[in-house]
């Protein structure tokens, strides 16, 4: 027993010495790591396309809520940093910059568009920091990313061309000559770029490819010249909110081509947008990354904790964080216990991971090959008609 | 046929741009205010519509009465309570009225959501054929709607009380206000009919169109540039140049040049101002 005052210091400052030297032992694992992994999601939260921010806020959110349930990431849970790209790419370039720098986030969920998306990828290396695409379709980003000299850059789903390959096989069994319709963006003209050729190899003419402004808020002027090339069929790349005065204006000049969509006429909202006269848009097809139908588990778990229907954008975010981000920093805590940009990149390009539309795996330009879906709407239902796999480009 | 079908298309388009710009010029002539809210005002009543008519089921006539009516009253409330903004530098008023442009659009995507959606109406999807063309009811509606409020406009400015102090104010304020005409109560009745021709191009254009939050920003752009092409606060020019922005548009999306429609609005506004910098209509028509 040590009696004196003095004793019991000496004695109290030798256990604490005794007692840091054992913590100093088992070095940076000893004392865990409970500070949040942050996720930074680049999205479209205000301006004409809002609706995909909508979807991304809430699907990342519920991936989150189940993270975390379920005790977080090798203990830390897991938050997400939100920044508003409004789909422009000079504000996606603010955006990464903001949640790279600023809120130090140790990997982005990119959901700005191809032309976002491509702004964003040459500042990657500066920051240091993961960029994952999950709805950005320009064929450049493959060529560019991985081995094509941006380590950084990662993308989720099919591109153009890949789609392309599969998708402008099933048009030429159905017309000989074609319209394309799409926007004057990177995702439009790279789709009108990628079906250009592949549709002349299978004896599909194009008769006219015309490109326009998102919003354009009057199609008339260029269905009346399609009209009057009667084609086939109609190849269509634009989101649901022009596709709805599309469809509308479609029918007002009473034309009967064939209308196949590369953008999202599979959504909840232009489904609910026909539903007064659902003939208007019967028979019209899309080749999707995801439509409802795919993934019954995720969509009702979306309608019950929202009482909104989940949409493409929303769904692929929220893989992109439940399934993705979290094997990779599972991956990462599993190999040295850091979760950092760094290791975040190589596990990414390490797992292989099971999800609900296929095997996600990157290769060696970063991209990986989930299902295609071709759907076609009858009575005004989307009916998923095909799920196909896509095998790497021989590019 | 093929150019008729392109000029009508245009035509309803030109009358899109033509009442929210007739509204601006209003406002700008004779209140000498710079609104560039004015497209959310639009965008306002095709939510109002959309609320009244899709999900209340007030059948779409009295409908559209409702919301040009409600709006008008907003306009003219707004000038009398937006005086002192209204009597600001002009640097003052493009800043709070980008700022009220940019609220209101956020309030509409917080209150309803950033999804578009569509108004389809009995008019709207009801196709009849005229002269060869495929035309809805809807966009007879439009054209026939359009022209009798112009007359009906053009006549209340020249033969009304009303609308001489309107001119009046427009051309002297100073001299105008010496001569016993309240500014306060025309500028409530100016912006109350822009308020309501804006109300009109919501509530009779978005069955053909669609409704989203950013719909006016577009929109008041291409406004602004037919009021410049018009001749400034000019009524008839302006509606000229908004007709003829319209089927110019029409014409190039025509013609396979839709990639260039937005610049072709301000490419005809600089033109214009470089070679009739008085407007297009500037030396035979005042307000």
């Amino acid at each position: 027993m040590i009696r004196s005052r003095r004793g019991r210091r000496l004695a109290a400052a030798v256990a604490v010495v005794a007692a840091a030297s054992v913590l100093g032992a088992f070095g940076p694992a000893g004392a865990q790591d409970r500070s949040p992994i942050k996720v930074g999601i680049s999205t479209r939260l205000t301006g004409r396309a809002a609706l995909i921010g909508d979807g991304d806020r809430k699907s990342v959110l519920m991936a989150l809520e189940e993270i975390n349930a379920g005790g977080g990431i090798a203990g830390r849970p897991v938050e997400a940093v939100f920044a508003d790209n409004r789909g422009v790419p000079s504000e996606a370039v603010a955006a990464a910059r903001k949640l790279a720098e600023v809120d130090q986030v140790v990997a982005i969920v990119d959901s700005a568009g191809s032309s976002g998306t491509l702004a964003v990828m040459p500042i990657l290396p500066e920051l240091r920091v993961v960029n994952l695409a999950k709805t950005s379709t320009n064929p450049q980003i493959y060529a560019l990313s991985g081995v094509g000299g941006n380590p950084w850059s990662f993308r989720m789903n099919l591109d153009d061309e890949m789609i392309a390959d599969v998708y402008s096989a099933f048009i030429a069994q159905r017309v000989r000559t074609i319209s394309v319709l799409a926007y004057s963006d990177d995702f439009g003209r790279g789709a009108a770029a990628a079906y250009r050729p592949r549709l002349a190899a299978r004896g599909v003419r194009v008769v006219s490819e015309d490109f326009f402004d998102r919003g354009l808020p009057d199609y008339r002027p260029l269905l009346s010249r399609v009209k009057r090339l009667n084609p086939q069929g109609i190849l269509l790349v634009v989101t649901a909110g022009d596709a709805m005065v599309f469809v509308r204006q479609f029918a007002e000049l009473g034309m009967t081509q064939k209308v196949f969509s590369r953008g999202d006429i599979a959504s909840p909202e232009f489904v609910a947008s026909i539903q007064d006269a659902p003939q208007i848009a019967e028979g019209w097809m899309e080749a999707t990354l995801w439509a409802q139908g795919v993934d019954t588990f995720y969509e009702q778990r979306y309608r019950t904790r929202w009482t909104s229907e989940p949409i493409i954008h929303g769904a692929m975010a929220y893989y992109a964080v439940r399934h993705i981000l979290a094997a990779a920093f599972e991956d990462a805590a599993a190999r040295g216990g850091r979760i950092d940009r760094e290791t975040v990149r190589q596990s990414l390009g390490r797992i292989s991971v099971p999800t609900p539309i296929g095997t996600i795996r990157f290769d060696a330009h970063n991209q990986a090959y989930p299902n295609l879906y071709i759907v076609e709407i009858r009575g005004g239902r989307v009916v998923i008609l095909r799920s196909l796999r896509v095998s790497p480009p021989q590019r | 046929m093929f150019l008729v079908e392109q000029v009508v298309n245009g035509l309803t388009l030109g009358s899109l741009y033509g009442l929210v710009a007739v509204g601006l010029a209003l406002i700008l002539g004779v209140a000498r205010f710079v609104n560039l809210a004015h497209g959310q005002v639009m965008m306002l009543s095709a939510y109002l519509i959309l609320l009244l008519h899709r999900r209340q089921g007030l059948p779409y006539g009295p409908a559209v009465l409702l919301t040009v009516t409600v709006l008008t009253a907003a306009g003219a409330l707004t000038a009398v309570a937006g005086q002192r903004v209204i009597r600001s530098s002009w640097r003052t008023q493009l800043v709070v009225t980008l700022a009220v442009a940019v609220i209101l659009e956020s309030l509409v995507i917080l209150g309803m959501g950033a999804v578009p959606q569509v108004l389809p109406t009995a008019y709207s999807r009801r196709v009849v054929r005229v002269a060869g063309l495929a035309l809805s009811v809807q966009r007879l509606l439009v054209f026939t709607a359009i022209a009798a409020t112009f007359a009906a406009l053009q006549a209340f400015l020249t033969y009304s009380r009303s609308g001489k102090a309107m001119r009046a104010v427009a051309q002297n304020r100073d001299l105008a206000m010496a001569l016993g005409v309240d500014p306060v109560r025309v500028g409530a009745l100016t912006f109350g009919i822009a308020f309501g021709l804006a109300a009109l191009a919501g509530t009779l254009l978005s069955p053909l169109y669609t409704i989203y939050p950013a719909m006016g920003a577009a929109v008041t752009f291409k406004a602004l540039a037919a009021v410049v092409m018009g001749g400034f606060g000019q009524v008839t020019g302006t509606l000229g140049a908004a007709l003829l922005l319209g089927v110019a548009e029409s014409l190039a999306g025509g013609f396979g040049l839709s990639v260039y429609q937005d610049s072709l609005a301000f490419l005809l506004m600089i033109g214009v101002l470089v070679l009739r910098p008085q407007g297009l209509f500037g030396a035979r028509v005042r307000l």
